[in-house]
């Protein structure tokens, strides 16, 4: 039968943002998948380097409109260690806990966005109701439902309101039924199970040396979580167990991400707990960054774990207030890298289904 | 319906206590557990060691950050993919993490991140000079999968040269766009590019000076 191509997007409720796949389909089942990207590119890297150090948390907010909070810090944790700005304890606990809650948030955001790429449209009313009370709180701390630009270098905006930490202890109470509501709804749910189960596999092997990370890795069996094995902030004095699962598939990726929830909820219960009560937020940084000496000093390098994947900064001084370089590393964009290997041999109608699946973010993607 | 949900959960998900140890990690090191700096085989030293000792003379320039659990090697251009073909394939650095390109106005660099995930954190950074006038560096997509997008993305906004990659096409940029924005002596005084048979939808009014915009 004769092969045609077929382009989906760039605006496509598929994408989830702006770009565009083109499918080379045999009948029903796809040959060949080439994903086309750039139609959000704003050339961060390119401004960063026309800004002093603090300022590009502006734009570091708006890499990813799901996490703003997870990419400023992968930032600021990067400029700290390319200055050699020591961190106090109640503010790397504060961190803790404010990217707990930017996970929640990102996560809730993808299952509200996942239900409806497979006729669930329940999931979206249902997702977005919990994230409206964790909104909420980081609003009450932020003042902003989107961009919040809270992280600083050396610390925090500010420290937390009173009695906020009650609140989100409060709000984790009344979200943690509502998540097994989810899960009767997704995993006792044969129409779904049909549609994720056995779609969209990827294999260990092929997720690694894809550079597949985050979730997408630990759905396939790879049990690395940046967290608790190559622990940043406060991660390393907490004690939370990794998300893993092994079949690769759609559905795989669902559970670690629903899972995930729960988890984050037991990490932000016990960082509120052992969190210092007194201590500084923020420490002074330096204005001006090192030199690189063009080989190995003068350089900065952040990996943390985005709800994503292995988000990565590495940041080049010249000796004054401005960056010479700042690279990023989104996780997404290795991710809808790897989609063909999915997506060859599946079928049409299971596009959505996989590319929902890992859980893109074009913002972050083009940069 | 109640007990179907956990027979569920029990089969998919694991927590790390009772996660399984992947297999197919690399066989020359088996799978540790994953406390950071648990043993000396995640050691940056012990892979600076191991590297001297399989390819002698090949790294110019070596650092260790032992907080970071991070090596930090130079190597000539000719040598990269020998290297990075042993990495992967006897010391078992699995993952490609980052590669950046680096615009120094005398001479270009390239700086590879390698991340372990059976030796795990330790992770690795090669950096790669090439000269001013020859900007290119032999691919290392066959052997990292995940390196495509990133040297395609190193070829579209600094214009260095991947020999060997398989599909090098620009990525965030049109194909049609012109020179390497990314590059220290891009011109930025230059007309906006527009998008071919762009028409706008109506004129601004009230000239240079600001005036009406509220159209």
């Amino acid at each position: 039968m004769a092969q045609m191509w077929v382009s989906m997007g760039p605006q496509h409720p598929m994408t989830h943002g702006l770009w565009r796949l083109r499918v080379r389909v045999d009948g029903e089942i796809i040959t060949e998948a080439d994903p086309d990207m750039g139609w959000l590119h704003r050339s961060v890297e390119k401004l960063t380097e026309l800004y002093e150090y603090p300022f590009n948390t502006i734009f570091t907010d708006r890499l990813c409109y799901a996490s703003p909070l997870t990419w400023s810090h992968c930032y600021v944790a990067a400029v700290e260690d390319l200055m050699g700005v020591e961190v106090p304890e109640r503010a790397r606990y504060m961190r803790v806990i404010v990217l707990e809650l930017q996970r929640i948030l990102s996560h809730l955001m993808w299952f509200a966005a996942y239900g409806p790429d497979l006729g669930l449209f329940a999931a979206a009313v249902y997702g977005f109701r919990e994230r409206e009370d964790f909104m909420d709180r980081i609003q009450e701390l932020t003042g902003q439902r989107l961009n919040y630009n809270y992280l600083r270098i050396g610390g925090l905006k500010h420290d937390f309101p009173p009695g906020w930490t009650d609140r989100l202890l409060e709000t984790c109470d009344r979200f943690l039924p509502h998540l097994e509501e989810y899960k009767g709804m997704c995993e006792n749910n044969s129409i779904f199970r049909m549609r994720t189960q056995g779609v969209g596999i990827l294999p260990a092997k092929d997720a690694m040396n894809l550079g597949v990370t985050g979730p997408n890795l630990r759905a396939s069996g790879v049990d690395y979580d940046a967290r608790v094995d190559n622990p940043y902030e406060a991660y390393g004095e907490l004690d939370f167990p990794k998300v893993v699962a092994t079949e690769g598939d759609c559905y795989a990726r669902f559970v670690v991400r629903l899972y995930e929830l729960e988890q984050s909820v037991g990490i932000l219960r016990q960082a509120i707990k052992q969190m210092p009560d007194k201590g500084k937020y923020r420490a002074r940084a330096p204005r001006n960054g090192p030199k690189c000496d063009r080989v190995f000093d003068g350089t900065g390098v952040a990996r943390v774990e985005d709800s994503r994947g292995e988000a990565m900064f590495y940041v080049i001084g010249q000796g004054n207030e401005y960056p010479y370089r700042v690279k990023i590393r989104s996780p997404a964009y290795t991710t809808i890298g790897a989609s063909p290997v999915m997506l060859v041999g599946s079928r049409v109608a299971d596009i959505p289904v996989i590319l929902g699946s890992i859980d893109m973010c074009i913002g972050e993607t083009d940069k | 319906m109640a007990g179907g949900r956990k027979v569920v959960a029990k089969r998919r998900v694991t927590t790390s206590a009772a996660s399984p140890d992947p297999g197919h990690l690399g066989a020359r090191h088996s799978s540790k557990s994953g406390v950071a700096g648990s043993g000396g085989d995640s050691s940056p030293e012990v892979l600076l060691e191991e590297l001297e000792e399989l390819l002698p003379s090949v790294i110019l320039r070596s650092a260790v950050r032992l907080q970071k659990h991070e090596l930090r090697i130079k190597v000539g251009r000719d040598d990269l993919v020998r290297v990075c073909t042993l990495l992967r394939d006897n010391l078992s650095l699995e993952h490609c993490t980052l590669i950046t390109p680096v615009d120094w106005v005398t001479h270009w660099s390239c700086v590879y991140h390698l991340f372990s995930y059976s030796r795990r954190p330790l992770n690795l950074e090669i950096i790669v000079d090439l000269p001013r006038a020859e900007p290119w560096v032999d691919s290392i997509t066959p052997l990292y999968a995940g390196a495509n997008w990133h040297e395609r993305e190193a070829y579209d906004l600094m214009g260095i040269d991947f020999r060997g990659h398989p599909d090098q096409r620009r990525i965030l940029n049109p194909d049609w766009w012109e020179g390497h924005p990314l590059r220290k002596d891009y011109t930025w005084d230059m007309e906006p590019h527009k998008i071919g048979g762009f028409v706008p939808l109506f004129e601004i009014k009230g000239g240079e000076s600001g005036g009406n915009t509220n159209l």
